[in-house]
């Protein structure tokens, strides 16, 4: 069945901004579809207001509207392009639930708009408990049991009926504080009279707890006639009861039997005929250890996360075929180089991936993990076994992790007590426990994990202990080898060796032991098929071969896991800088890896390597490749961690090297720069001692900015108000290692400006100076921004354009680099260098229309600016902003004032033909709120530096309160004086606020009848 | 130590852990990622050495469900990584095996030169020089494997019986056990019989149907099946052919056979039904197929591969007969194809009601 005949123009809705449970892997999910509906030549509008996608970078759809998924604004782009059908299933639940609410209004039909794939019908049967619950009946497919209980007496009934144990929870609680596990009778006695003790009359919902039953998901695709096909089942490694975006998965499947899996495959497809899905859906099932019971927990009708992950282990493009599948055509339609799309990958290796936490970060390190979701990003390894690929994993998540040996000092029962709490960290526990003895059935009682999984481990730690003895020396090569093949790293054996990293990759290349690599291949070997994505291995032969192709290779670094502070940003980075390597003749060779990336979508790069980013794999990489150039700028702060060790083996770098870094990142070498070259630096000092941050204490006029060396995303950069705060964070920080720490005077009433600068060496060319709306002191990252700058005049840009022209020949920039500088009155002062693309590039190209990346890839390979366009600034004829998005709505826990960490997971933007235009705009993209109008009711603090903004919203016609009740709520809460309860109350109402004077002032502007919100144009225009 | 030695001449070596025994065999390579077990017992592999591309196999042991037959039938086995459990197995059985292998490797080359007559040569102390001697002398052996009969001397073993049943007879090549089970999901007499049996054998038990079993070989080495089938298909007798039975009956009804380079050997492979163009994956497991080039009028194509476009189902023109050359009875693999037992069923009740 060829392609409905009457589309000729779609909207696709993308997820707005990254927030935990929903990131880049939507982006990915993006590409493809646009891919795809431009291969059929459609015209695409697309809505997405984040700017760090590379969905919505001018070059990719026909029209693009960064504007917020909202009825409001998505009713308008409707009414104006009039689209025939919309695409919905590739933006995660924000585009689902944006969709729903569209049709519900009745829009769709009055313009005539075709929900393209899955129906709403069947939209409303998987977000519907009790619909999909009888729908599941229907067709035989058990459910998790659960009911309702409105008495002491039904309860103990109702848990008779479920079997114990089971989970009762109070219906009113928050935060699963109010749910136990019961595990007999006598314990739901004692549970429910004490319930009785506090007189609840809420209903008591009780449900099976499937404790310890094992998690499958499969990821299925079904066309419009009922094809289907399974494309990858996964299992999950951490039981029921952990959410799936936050478990350690593995694929292919490894401890079901081929009985099991078919059964469950079959009843996959019976649940999508009966829900009549068309496209990718993702299906969890849980089956019990022992009875082999399976159930079905439920059903995503769209791509999802572990759809990028499938397709990324498989090479299988499950959001490409879910397109086409939308736009009416079969499976048995649709071909790729193997041949027919209709086919289910078989793999001979094993991928896993692993969640990153950044527990730390959102003060969850007391929580355990749970059925909600907070990782904030993924690694993805792939190893010839098992062990291969978990180690692979592990030292994906981070480069300095170094292997199974971080919980080695945990006294005994720290270490039991940690493993039953279900921490991030559950593999090094496991390590350390078979360490001591612990035997799998003991670990298996702890934990609920598979025994196959603990046996693997447990094997690894017997590898270690047979072939290591007390040097490198003794270590045989089939030793050597044998290790090299279970995935232990130069870094975890030069450890154990009590030896340097180098020393044992040299003896390791000394006795020709190098990894191969093997292609990701969906059919095992069987078929012959042309590979481009790799991941290296120490089994088998490698079978990465034409290795001297005509054009040099340039082989770009990615950014590791997506987290706080590096993100989908760098995404977008490496996928220009790729791009404009290839325009300039470069063949070029990408290393990354994460899953939910568009970097490893296969057709962006010549070449893919899917390994962690340290230095042993990269090393082995060069030597492999024998790359021209390594570009190590486009990556964020991840790749940076080698620039060390590949200056010191010779790598040639592109642009970057070893001097500038220092020279930036190195507080007081960066002090010493800003003096000899007559710049200006804030007031500071740096400390080295705790001896003298105690004399400094005379001095210090609190509050003061603390800046360790060689940081990204603020980590460890604090606001400090007073002496004990001060002397508490040295003596944390000089104690963790770090050794010069820059004090900064705070710089009252200054204002922080953002610049991106290119370089040829010779000139320099900046797109945008970007003006943060909040003062100095909150992180960049988590600052809201406006171009064209509202308080600078051209006296101060020139004198900006001039500091950044001598920096950039101080340093022998070429590329680009970013400078973070504070204007305060007249003075200039600058805060940061870095040497490298920064997260505002993104941003910058979609506000500018220039493509920045590309630029600086024609200056690094010697190109000068003046060969390029353009050559100046452009003028806008328009505002852009770009806000923060914060994870506090989805974790209050996680809740903090804003500082120089940056807390934000991702980024939306607004364009306004008025500052407040554009600004509210990008308040509006960060969440669907409901937005204040005169008549209103807001809350502010009383403060006296808030009586103007008071008037000003009075003579709006809003209505002001100070006091907040919860029968009443505010539509919007001006926070200005810290006052905690106010942004507790804002986050469990879910309701907007600010808390600072600047982003009030801002906000108080927009608020008022000036602002329309009258613009409303795609970027391919303007 | 182990040495698979193949008959061109490459070597892959290997980690010893099945029987003290070598093994001489076809090496043939099988992509399904689960059904180990099944696979190990599927008698169709009588006299091949089996590859696992599956990086781990073993993982959930042997469990008392999933025998398609008693024992294995194979000449060896070799996997990259093996349980303890499976290994046992394989002992108890004496069948010879290799772990540790580069199966990767092993399977581009299989795939390149076509499979092949290989030698896993065991032994605890081998030197590379001997097992190319031990292979060079087993090979001569190994020309002259005798066709198995999987029914022990007997001419026909009931497996179930009840005289107002319909009653199926499944000739038995080297039958899964999971063909048995599809069928007995339906109200049916079932008798197992030997492939060797006469025409007049076999109607004397009266059968409703027949059954043309999958197993191991070249479908050529079965002239009295073939001309059995023919006869079969003179009486328009309702018939069935699985795998090696669809090829036989193909034979039977003046088809070609050929043989392929590396065959279909996993549970991932999609077919399309020719009519209706519809997709389901199936399991297959076959080295022949039949040849599109002189298919006879009276012999329709029902289902292709999707892959490489070969016959995967026929539909006799004029005879209530039809064959599927991958594995409806799964075990290991997809289920989609079950639905061809149901038809074979109801071609049966139309044939005698």
């Amino acid at each position: 069945m060829p392609r409905h005949k009457n589309l000729k123009s779609i909207l696709l809705i993308g997820s707005g901004p990254v927030c935990i449970g929903q990131g880049s892997e939507f982006d990915y999910a993006g590409m493809q579809a646009l891919k795809a509906l431009k291969e059929e030549s459609l015209r695409v509008i697309l809505v997405n207001p984040n700017p760090a996608t590379l969905m919505t970078d001018p070059s990719w759809a026909d029209a693009t509207y960064l504007e917020p998924i909202t009825y409001e604004f998505l009713s308008r782009i409707i009414e104006k392009e009039r689209p025939h059908g919309v695409l919905a299933t590739l933006g995660g639940q924000t585009a689902l639930n944006a969709i729903v609410a569209l049709y519900e209004s009745g829009l769709l039909a009055q313009f005539q708009v075709e929900i393209l794939g899955t129906s709403i019908e069947t939209l409303y049967q998987t977000e519907n408990r009790a619909l999909f619950q009888s729908q599941m009946l229907t067709i035989g497919q058990s459910i998790p049991k659960s009911c309702t209980a409105y008495s002491q007496d039904s309860a103990l009934m109702a848990m008779q009926t479920l079997g114990f144990p089971c989970i009762l929870r109070q219906s009113f609680s928050l935060g699963g504080s109010g749910a136990w596990v019961i595990q007999n009778e006598a314990e739901a006695q004692v549970t429910l009279s004490h319930l009785n003790r506090l007189s609840l009359q809420d209903p008591i919902i009780l449900d099976e707890a499937l404790i310890g039953w094992l998690e499958f998901e499969l990821e299925v695709i079904r066309d419009c006639l009922g094809n289907a096909i399974v494309v990858c089942a996964i299992e999950n490694i951490d039981p029921l009861g952990i959410h799936t975006g936050d478990s350690v998965s593995v694929t292919p499947i490894q401890t079901l039997t081929d009985r099991e899996y078919q059964e469950m495959r079959m009843a996959a497809f019976s649940i999508m005929n009966v829900l009549q899905l068309v496209g990718g859906c993702n299906i969890q099932f849980a089956v019990h250890p022992t009875t082999r019971q399976r159930v079905v927990i439920e059903a995503n009708p769209r791509v999802s996360r572990s759809s990028a992950l499938v397709s990324k282990a498989t090479g299988f493009p499950i959001a490409k075929v879910t397109t086409q599948l939308a736009l009416g055509y079969t499976l048995d339609e649709l071909t790729d180089q193997i041949g027919s799309m209709a086919f289910e990958p078989t793999l001979d290796y094993v991928v896993i991936k692993i969640p990153k936490f950044q527990d730390e970060k959102l003060f969850l390190e007391s929580i355990p993990l749970g059925p909600k979701m907070r990782s904030v990003g993924e690694v993805m390894a792939i190893g010839s076994c098992f062990a291969e690929s978990l180690q692979s994993a592990l030292t994906s998540l981070d480069p300095s992790i170094i292997g199974l040996n971080d919980c080695r000092a945990l006294l005994l029962d720290e270490l039991k007590k940690q493993m039953k709490a279900r921490t991030p960290k559950m593999f090094w526990l496991i390590a350390e426990a078979f360490r001591r003895g612990f035997t799998v059935e003991r670990l298996y009682e702890m934990t609920f994990i598979a025994p196959w999984f603990l046996r693997q481990v447990q094997q690894l730690i017997q590898i270690e202990q047979y072939c290591l003895g007390d040097s490198l020396v003794e270590l045989s090569r089939q030793d050597l080898r044998h290790l090299k093949k279970h995935g232990y790293t130069d870094s975890y054996l030069a450890q154990c060796l009590k030896t340097t990293e180098s020393k044992v990759r040299d003896y390791r290349k000394s006795l020709h032991l190098t990894p191969r690599y093997h292609p990701i291949d969906s059919t095992a070997g069987e078929l012959s098929v042309e590979a481009s994505s790799f991941y290296s291995s120490y089994h088998g032969l490698c079978e990465r071969l034409d290795l001297n192709g005509a054009r040099p290779k340039i082989m770009v670094i990615g950014s590791g896991p997506n987290h706080i502070g590096q993100g989908l940003e760098f995404d977008y980075i490496c996928v220009k800088a790729l791009q404009a390597f290839s325009r300039e003749g470069y063949e070029t060779i990408m290393v990354h890896c994460n899953p939910s990336t568009v970097a490893t979508d296969e057709s962006f790069a010549d070449t893919l390597y899917f390994t962690p980013l340290t230095v042993e794999k990269i090393l082995d990489l060069v030597e492999k490749e024998q790359p021209r150039y390594v570009a190590l700028q486009f990556g964020g702060q991840t790749p940076l961690k080698v620039l060390d060790a590949l200056t010191a083996a010779d790598v040639p770098l592109l642009g970057l090297n070893f001097s500038i870094f220092q020279q930036t990142e190195d507080r007081k070498k960066f002090r010493t720069f800003i003096q000899e070259h007559g710049l200006a630096q804030p007031p500071n000092h740096i400390v080295s001692t705790l001896a003298e941050a105690y004399d400094l204490l005379f001095f210090l006029e609190f509050p003061v900015i603390i800046r360790p060396s060689f940081v990204i995303g603020g980590q460890g950069m604090k606001v400090v108000v007073d002496a004990r705060m001060f002397i508490d964070t040295l003596t944390d920080l000089l104690q963790g290692g770090a050794d010069a720490v820059l004090v900064e005077s705070y710089l009252h009433a200054a204002i922080e400006v953002d610049v991106d600068v290119i370089s040829d060496g010779e000139t320099i060319f900046i797109p945008a100076f970007l003006e943060h709306i909040e003062a100095v002191g909150i992180h960049s990252g988590d600052s809201a921004c406006i171009t064209p700058p509202l308080s600078l005049n051209q006296d101060l840009l020139m004198a900006l354009q001039q500091q950044s022209r001598l920096i950039a020949h101080a340093l022998h920039l070429t590329g680009i680099f970013n400078i973070q500088f504070a204007v305060q009155g007249e003075k200039i002062f600058i805060l940061e260098v870095n040497p490298r693309a920064s997260r505002t590039i993104p941003f910058v190209c979609k506000a500018t229309g220039i493509d920045v990346v590309g630029m600086a890839v024609e200056c690094l390979l010697g190109k000068p600016l003046s060969s390029m366009l353009p050559q100046c600034p452009p003028k806008l004829p328009y505002y852009v902003v770009k806000e923060a998005v914060l994870p506090f709505y989805q974790w209050p826990q996680a809740f903090c004032e804003l500082g120089p960490e940056m807390r934000s997971t991702g980024e939306v933007m607004g364009i306004g033909k008025t500052p407040e235009e554009a600004y509210l705009k990008s308040q509006m993209a960060t969440r669907p709120f409901h937005w204040p109008k005169p008549g209103d009711m807001l809350y502010i603090s009383e403060l006296q530096e808030a009586m103007v903004l008071i008037e000003a919203l009075r003579r709006q016609g809003y209505i002001i309160v100070h006091q907040l009740h919860d029968a009443t709520p505010p539509l919007y809460l001006f926070i200005l004086d810290k006052n905690s309860e106010a942004f507790r109350f804002a986050l469990k109402h879910h309701l907007p606020y600010t808390s600072t004077l600047r982003a009030a002032e801002m906000m108080v502007r927009s608020l008022s009848d000036a602002c329309s919100l009258n613009f409303l144009e795609p970027i391919q225009v303007l | 130590m182990g040495f698979l030695i193949l008959s061109d001449g490459t070597y892959f070596q290997g980690r010893s852990i099945g029987a003290s025994q070598d093994g001489v065999g076809e090496v043939v390579f099988n992509t399904s990622l689960l059904g180990y077990q099944e696979i190990l017992t599927d008698p169709s592999y009588l006299g091949q050495i089996i590859s696992f591309t599956a990086p781990h196999i073993g993982n959930v042991g042997m469990n008392a469900h999933n025998y398609e037959s008693s024992k294995p039938h194979i000449s060896g086995a070799i996997f990259r990584n093996i349980s303890q459990e499976v290994s046992f197995f394989l002992k108890k059985h004496r069948i010879p095996a290799l772990t540790d292998l580069d199966t990767r490797a092993l399977t581009l080359h299989l795939r390149e030169k076509g499979s092949q007559l290989g030698t896993l040569v065991h032994s605890n102390d081998c030197s590379l020089r001997n097992a190319l001697n031990i292979s060079q002398s087993a090979k001569k052996k190994a020309q002259s494997i005798e066709q198995y009969d999987f029914l022990e001397n007997r001419a026909s073993i009931v497996v179930k019986s009840h005289p107002n049943l319909r009653h199926i007879v499944v000739v038995d090549c080297g039958l899964k056990s999971s063909i048995l089970n599809c069928l007995s999901n339906f109200s049916l007499s079932i008798t197992r019989v030997s492939p060797n049996l006469s025409f007049d054998e076999l109607m004397s038990l009266k059968p409703d149907g027949v059954i043309l079993s999958n197993g191991p070989g070249d479908p050529d080495a079965y002239p009295n099946l073939i001309a059995l089938t023919q006869a079969l298909l003179d009486q328009h007798m309702p018939l069935f052919g699985i795998c090696l039975g669809h090829q036989i009956f193909a034979l039977a009804a003046g088809a070609k056979i050929f043989k392929m380079k590396s065959g279909h050997h996993g549970a991932n492979h999609p077919v399309q039904c020719v009519t209706s163009r519809r997709v389901f994956m199936s399991s297959q497991n076959h080295h022949y197929a039949v040849l599109d080039s002189c298919l006879p009028e009276a012999l329709k194509v029902t289902y292709r591969s999707l892959l490489d476009h070969t016959i995967i189902g026929l539909q006799h023109q004029y005879r209530p007969a039809f064959s599927f050359q991958g594995h409806p009875e799964a075990h290991p693999g997809p289920h989609e194809g079950m639905f061809l037992f149901k038809q074979f069923v109801q071609s049966v009740f139309d044939a005698t009601s």
